[in-house]
């Protein structure tokens, strides 16, 4: 840190604040600069497939496995840089990044990335309209059946020539055409529509059925349907009674893409009455019974993505929000006790000063108090909260619908990179997980970790066996090396022999996998990854998140990542040295100082100070550069 | 090389500061071999009016006109001015008195009879005590009452090598052998305490649910009171560059955190007093 400091002096001689263009300037050369042949090499091995995708450049599913590289090059040499010294002067690492006044500008750029990836790459299924819904005609007619497709991405895609709408009847009906392609389509905007005419010869359903491309990489092989309802009529009918209805059909995502049924259940519908001419003289709009949209595990389920992008915010911009927040009411306290004192101090001195000193004090060491209460509350809150949140879905409802998971930032970019191995109907999930990791990364340092991994709150609990021990000294160095070295040979296996890695670091996967694929159990790997499995298990019992520490490669990356981070955790100048906020071994990183290289941002520093001397904010307040 | 000449000047003070600069070792010793003259000192030097010194050590507060005539002219006639002590440097015990009426004061020890002090006496008090740098310009502080020895002595090295003097910038608690460093400062401190002897001797007094000012208190005096089982009771003042309202509500709101008001009033009866023992005149 002494360092840092020094360094800092030199290069912002003269003044006392760097100012935001050159400290910009300064991260992009520090960080840049590492991650240029990173990108080079990204670009030559990328996956051709993409290649025709307009979207591929704001991709994050392209942007997750560069930011591994990333992280590799500028997180290896800064914790290199860091503990060696040597590599300082080659890879410029500054203690600073943006002030807090700054704290508004970095929300809006966050926001901003977020509202544009989710737009461009866009989350969800291609809707298929179907309009109407039933029709009564007369036996002989030609009813038209208005089709529209809503595609969740911008048109044209590149792979157009794969998807199609089939059109399957049952009873007396004759379509004109069975197979409708892109050429069929008439497009306004996002929206392909056409017209299918069917010849009413009698009673009978029409389904049809949308099949995304084989080469969609969001829903590879996937359906949507619909179906519509003809009741033929005698002739001597003359009216005709059609509703129109809009239905909305959202397919969830299958366990196997090859499934070609759609369970009725979810099937949404929203009433929406017009009338189409079909040769009708009299139309009557008649009651339609149409399902209600109601907020069932289902719609939870769908909109998940939505859920999670909410819990982001709140967590993520929500925790440093509220304490900086408190941090300024506990300041206004003190603030306004000066103010009524010098108030009091400047009457004239008649009746007794003390007695209204000490109710001004006594006041504001009461308001401090509770803003104190609230910090620790607070924190202890969101951090369960969250629990709850990630508990359900992530892990809960994806269990229900789909089975069981990695929402791990380090699985999904594999299964990406070695498409093959992509359950598709997982999609979703995987650019929630990746695009979370990374933003709340991005804002404050390593967030997910310590707030959100499932995998983190397992060894938490899991510490409350022992964890006591420590690892210091050399050892502790060289043990932390070993999560780069992962990150490394992960990287190097999946680009260079399409070998997934299988995640065998990781302690969760091995149970995961053996339940996945049978064939998986049995022979001496498995039993070295079981056995492995249960050290790392063991070890997380009696060190606090031994995993974190030494092995997974998903923290190394982050913590690259986090690198560009405005918010950190420090300590300011009003800390007394009482060595409170990593006694007893509160930090579950076993770190000496709060906000030190590897903090996960957890929280638990600021909750133990009595002072509540450390806080959450830039660099720049920091008492030790 | 002449020697350094001192003068000790007495202000509305208790003696303390006096006698404790003239028993430290390295005072002494200096006298003895002539680095430093002592000129103008009340319980050792015979001289009535203030002399020409090249430092003069002021001790106690500005209480009446008289201190304040008598602060100037030492001012003109030598060359540093050092504050002695916390009364010089913060206003100290007599300071107190600022948080109550004068008058009032002087009736509830007086009676009726109030001594004449404001008729034709030469000196009269001051509606407020002042620490000596309210009135002239300061040039060494050395807080404590009285200031520890060691400082005494690193005082009389900058005098003699005229460089600054530069106190410690760690509080008491980093001096405390009842800061183990594994310690948990229960900050809900519900415990009351019956009696002093209940007291663990190696436990934090904060942890034991009494009000010790140690955290905010300069550390220069190397805990020597937590030592001996008293609590801080923030004798050396603030540590330099830090503001005593904030530390204090700081402090007091952490470690009292659960406690409603009217119940901490109740836990420190005159907390306002109490705290601000050393420092009113300074803070408030």
């Amino acid at each position: 840190m002494e360092g840092e400091l020094k360094m800092n002096k030199k290069q912002c001689s003269g003044r006392k604040t760097c100012s935001l263009r050159s400290r910009i300037l300064r991260k992009l050369i520090t960080y840049g600069l590492p991650a240029a042949p990173a990108t080079v090499l990204y670009a030559a091995l990328t996956n051709p497939a993409c290649a025709g995708c307009p979207l591929a450049a704001a991709c994050p599913l392209r942007l997750a496995p560069l930011a591994i590289l990333y992280a590799l090059f500028a997180g290896g040499f800064r914790l290199l840089t860091e503990k060696t010294g040597r590599l300082r002067r080659l890879f410029r690492v500054s203690g600073r990044g943006l002030s807090s006044r700054n704290l508004g500008l970095a929300i809006i750029l966050v926001a901003i990335t977020a509202t544009a990836t989710i737009t461009l790459a866009g989350g969800g299924p291609d809707k298929l309209i179907v309009e109407p819904t039933e029709i009564q005609a007369k036996v002989g007619d030609v009813v038209k059946i208005h089709v529209k497709v809503e595609f969740a991405h911008p048109q044209p895609c590149p792979a157009a020539k794969y998807y199609y709408v089939e059109v399957k009847v049952s009873g007396d009906l004759e379509p004109e055409k069975t197979k409708y392609t892109h050429d069929d389509m008439h497009f306004v905007s996002k929206t392909g529509e056409f017209d299918v005419n069917i010849k009413v010869m009698g009673s009978g359903t029409v389904t049809i059925i949308y099949h995304y491309s084989d080469k969609c990489p969001f829903n590879k092989g996937g359906i949507e349907q619909a179906s519509v309802k003809i009741t033929a009529e005698t002739p001597t009918t003359t009216t005709t009674t059609t509703t129109t209805t809009t239905a909305t059909v959202t397919a969830p995502a299958t366990a196997t893409a090859t499934s070609s049924t759609v369970p009725a259940g979810t099937t949404t519908i929203t009433q929406k009455t017009s009338t189409t001419t079909t040769e009708t003289t009299t139309t009557t709009p008649a009651p339609v019974k149409a399902e209600e949209h109601k907020i069932s595990l289902e719609s939870l389920y769908n909109s998940r993505a939505i859920l999670y992008y909410a819990l982001l915010v709140i967590g993520v911009i929500g925790i440093p929000a509220t304490m900086l927040w408190l941090q300024t009411g506990k300041k206004n306290a003190i603030r306004r006790f000066s103010e009524k004192k010098s108030s009091i101090i400047s009457k004239a001195s008649t009746g007794s000063k003390a007695r209204e000193l000490e109710n001004a004090l006594v006041e504001a060491i009461g308001e401090a108090a509770s803003k104190n209460r609230m910090i620790t509350k607070l924190i202890l809150w969101l951090r369960w909260a969250l629990v709850a949140v990630v508990v359900v879905l992530l892990i809960l409802i994806p269990f229900a619908y789909v089975g069981l998971i990695c929402p791990c930032p380090m699985w999904v970019p594999q299964a990406i990179l070695l498409s093959e191995n992509l359950p598709r109907d997982l999609m979703d999930v995987a650019i929630v997980v990746i695009i979370v990791a990374l933003v709340s990364t991005i804002v404050l340092r390593r967030a997910w970790c310590g707030w959100i991994c499932p995998l983190g709150l397992t060894q938490d609990l899991l510490a409350k066996v022992y964890g006591r021990a420590r690892i210091t000294g050399k050892t502790d160095v060289v043990l932390r090396v070993i999560k780069y070295v992962f990150l490394a040979v992960l990287v190097i296996l999946v680009l260079t022999s399409s070998t997934i890695w299988l995640c065998i670091h990781c302690f969760i996967s091995t149970p995961l996998s053996a339940l996945r694929y049978q064939s998986f159990v049995g022979g001496a790997l498995f039993w070295t990854l079981v056995a492995l499995g249960a050290l790392f298990f063991i070890g997380s019992m009696i060190v606090p998140r031994f995993f974190c520490r030494y092995i997974c490669p998903a923290g190394a990356l982050l913590e690259g990542v986090g690198l560009l981070a405005p918010l950190k955790v420090h300590k300011t100048e009003r800390c007394k040295e009482c060595g409170e906020c990593t006694a007893m071994n509160s930090c579950p990183m076993g770190l000496a100082e709060p906000g030190e290289t590897e903090c996960i941002s957890c929280l638990n520093c600021v909750r133990n100070c009595p002072f509540k001397a450390i806080e959450v904010g830039s660099f720049k307040t920091s008492k030790k550069g | 090389m002449s020697s350094l000449k001192i003068g000790v000047l007495n202000l509305a003070y208790c003696g303390g500061c006096e006698v404790a600069f003239l028993s430290v070792e390295d005072v002494v010793k200096s006298l003895a071999n002539g680095d430093t003259e002592l000129r103008y000192c009340t319980i050792a030097v015979g001289e009535r009016n203030i002399p020409e010194v090249d430092a003069m050590l002021v001790t106690g507060t500005v209480r009446s006109t008289d201190d304040k005539e008598l602060l100037k002219e030492a001012r003109e006639k030598s060359r540093f001015i050092v504050a002695y002590g916390t009364c010089a440097c913060y206003g100290g015990i007599p300071g107190l008195l600022n948080l109550d009426n004068l008058k009032e004061a002087l009736k509830s020890v007086f009676g009726e009879r109030i001594p004449s002090v404001n008729k034709g006496a030469p000196t009269s008090l001051l509606d407020e005590a002042r620490p000596i740098d309210a009135v002239v310009k300061v040039d060494y502080m050395v807080p404590g009452c009285p200031p520890p020895g060691e400082l005494t002595s690193s005082l009389i090295k900058a005098l003699i090598k005229e460089e600054p003097l530069v106190l410690p910038a760690t509080n008491v608690c980093s001096k405390c052998p009842r800061n183990t460093g594994e310690r948990v400062i229960r900050v809900e401190a519900r415990r009351r305490i019956k009696s002093l002897s209940e007291l663990d001797p190696n436990k934090c007094f904060l942890e034991q649910g009494i009000l010790c000012l140690g955290p905010i208190t300069l550390g220069a005096c190397k805990a020597t009171c937590p030592a001996k089982g008293i609590w801080c009771s923030g004798c050396m003042g603030p540590l330099p560059g830090r503001r005593f309202d904030e530390e204090l509500i700081d402090l007091v709101s952490s470690v009292f955190s659960n406690m409603p008001p009217d119940k901490l009033r109740e836990r420190i009866p005159d907390i306002l007093k109490i705290t601000y023992m050393f420092v009113a005149p300074r803070s408030l």
